[in-house]
């Protein structure tokens, strides 16, 4: 697990009673906060501040966020959240295929925000004798390609397993639909039957490991952009 | 005026009126012709002027100067003799065609200005009805938006200015403040969403969905505290793929469980339900409440309608805008009451072959 104290965060946001106040609530939490006001200063400091996790609104007045989080990306692996506002599911999934992690609606409250921090710079990368990943009861071995829960061995269709298994490498943040048809079906667009065969094999998926499909606690559905695996503390 | 079906005829000249107006000189000449057998005399132009009245009454000013015309025609060749022959036109035609057009003229004159005028008059109407509903709006907005903000405003003054709180006291404030702050989110958020409804400018993005899925999603909106304190249950058995827009509906199922919760005791359960039946989808939200009083079922999905609780919180624009969404899906939805003391369930029907598109609702 990354070390999260004192990792230097950049808020990228014109507005600056919402910059005061996410900067208090970072430095509170033993951050070092860096800040800009709007586009160009936002990619000259992506650098200079050589942030961990970047906070970036899409809602800037100079430039498209979506452009801004293009760029950033095209020359760096940081994490970025990006801020939207209620209403704007366009630009906030068109930011998540450029690039960016995961989102945060404004409002949004001080623990949403930190567990979203947490979240994307928790980078899960299976090596060596780290390839197990466990939330809750679930169990997941990368090595073994083996599930459990409640110790309990899973049995998994491979579609299945591709998309618990992206799930997992990117636990606590949001998948989005795009990312799961290129990575597990290998296609660009998700046209209707991969489109339908992505909500079966999470309905069976969910069959499998919910206690309540019908009420889901770990593979969590974004409405309107994708998926995310809900990381509960053990 | 308005019998007319549109047709291929130019605008102004429809070609049903004056097809009337033919067959009603016809008719005056067979009552006149009847009527010939008992009394012959030129009195029996008064048939025609019966006719012509009529015609300007019902069709205006055009047919009506076709009927002085051929009323007056008619009469000289049927009735004024020769019998079914012309010699010439005599002066008291002229008369009789000038009374005639008077008469006729002047009457689809009057109908025409009195339809004029109750048009201005809806007209009017409409207006006043707008700009009452608009003050309603922004009074119910003014009131509805402050309130939380005064509650904020408040707390945060005094958590400034006042150094000397005690711990307890800041918590409860800040925690006051907090619930407000989500309550002001909830009512921008309907806001916005019921001005779109209005404007018909709700973008409705069909996508085959799964409803298990959807009803899940929507409980999941909810803070878990809020629905561990009561049984809340989603009992969506297997079911196809519906299409419909997931976010709205999910909104709507949000909004539909809120109320069930709020409305209804703290220890009863809320149930949320889906079925396919007679071709279509019907997704229902259960709760065992007191259910809704009779007379106020077919009032409750009208905008700013509160019911007889006007002290529960909420601008009571909710249903209103599950109405404009569902709706949207060319869907229905309403409210039954399950007998005494067993609840309210509200239904969602919404049909099952819909083609894959972006709909404007």
């Amino acid at each position: 697990m990354a070390k999260t104290e004192g990792a230097r965060i950049l808020i990228i946001d014109d507005d600056k009673p919402l910059r005061s106040v996410l900067k208090a609530t970072l430095q509170a939490d033993n951050y070092r906060v860096f800040e800009a006001v709007d586009g160009d200063s936002a990619l000259k400091a992506s650098v200079a501040a050589r942030p961990d996790v970047i906070i970036l609104d899409l809602g800037l007045p100079d430039r498209s966020g979506v452009e801004i989080a293009r760029e950033i990306r095209s020359r760096a692996a940081t994490p970025i959240i990006v801020l939207s506002v209620y209403d704007q599911e366009a630009d906030k999934i068109s930011a998540l295929d450029a690039g960016a992690d995961d989102y945060l609606t404004k409002p949004f409250s001080a623990p949403e925000l930190l567990a979203r921090l947490r979240a994307v710079m928790r980078r899960w990368i299976p090596h060596g004798k780290e390839q197990v990943f466990k939330t809750g009861q679930l169990v997941f071995d990368v090595g073994k390609r083996s599930v459990f829960f409640k110790d309990e061995p899973v049995r998994l269709t491979p579609t299945e397993y591709e998309v618990l298994k992206l799930l997992v490498l990117k636990a606590g943040k949001v998948v989005t639909h795009g990312q799961l048809f290129k990575e597990v079906w290998n296609k660009s667009e998700g046209m209707g039957r991969i489109d339908h065969l992505l909500r079966v094999t999470v309905s069976n998926l969910r069959n499998k490991i919910e206690p309540d499909p019908g009420r889901p606690s770990y593979i969590l559905t974004e409405p309107g952009v994708g998926y995310r695996l809900s990381v509960q503390e053990p | 005026m308005s019998l007319m079906k549109p047709s291929m005829v130019p605008k102004r000249l429809h070609f049903w009126p004056y097809f009337m107006t033919i067959l009603l000189v016809a008719l005056a000449t067979a009552v006149a012709e009847f009527f010939y057998v008992l009394f012959p005399s030129r009195d029996l132009i008064m048939f025609y002027l019966l006719a012509v009245v009529v015609i300007s009454l019902r069709w205006g000013s055009g047919p009506a100067i076709l009927g002085s015309f051929l009323s007056v025609l008619v009469f000289d060749y049927c009735f004024v003799p020769p019998r079914f022959g012309f010699i010439a036109i005599h002066n008291q035609d002229w008369i009789a065609l000038a009374a005639f057009l008077i008469v006729g003229l002047s009457i689809s004159a009057l109908t025409a200005r009195e339809h004029e005028n109750s048009r201005k008059i809806q007209a009017i109407e409409i207006l006043r009805e707008k700009e009452k509903f608009q003050s309603v709006l922004l009074h119910s907005v003014s009131h509805d938006l402050r309130t939380p903000l005064a509650s904020i405003t408040a707390t945060l003054s005094n958590l400034f200015y006042n150094k000397g709180l005690d711990n307890e006291t800041r918590e409860e404030l800040v925690a006051a403040a907090y619930g407000e702050s989500a309550r002001l989110n909830q009512l921008v958020g309907n806001l916005l969403d019921m001005t779109k409804v209005e404007a018909g400018a709700l973008k409705v993005s069909l996508k085959p969905c799964d409803i298990r899925d959807l009803a899940g999603a929507a409980l999941g909106q909810f803070p878990k505290e809020r629905l561990e304190r009561r049984s809340v249950r989603a009992g969506i058995a297997d079911l196809p793929e519906v299409c419909l827009d997931f976010t709205l509906m999910m909104k709507v199922l949000v909004n539909l469980v809120d109320n069930a919760l709020k409305y209804s005791p703290e220890d009863s359960p809320v149930e949320i339900e889906g079925e396919i039946r007679e071709g279509k989808l019907f997704i229902e939200v259960l709760d065992y409440g007191h259910g809704i009083p009779e007379k106020e079922l077919p009032h409750i999905f009208e905008k700013f309608y509160r019911g007889e609780h006007p002290d529960t919180p909420g601008t009571g624009l909710g249903l209103a805008i599950c109405k404009g969404i569902v709706e949207a899906h060319n869907g229905k939805i309403w409210a039954e009451n399950r007998g005494a003391k067993r609840g309210t369930k509200m239904v969602i029907q919404l049909p099952l072959n819909t083609r894959l598109d972006n709909i404007y609702g």
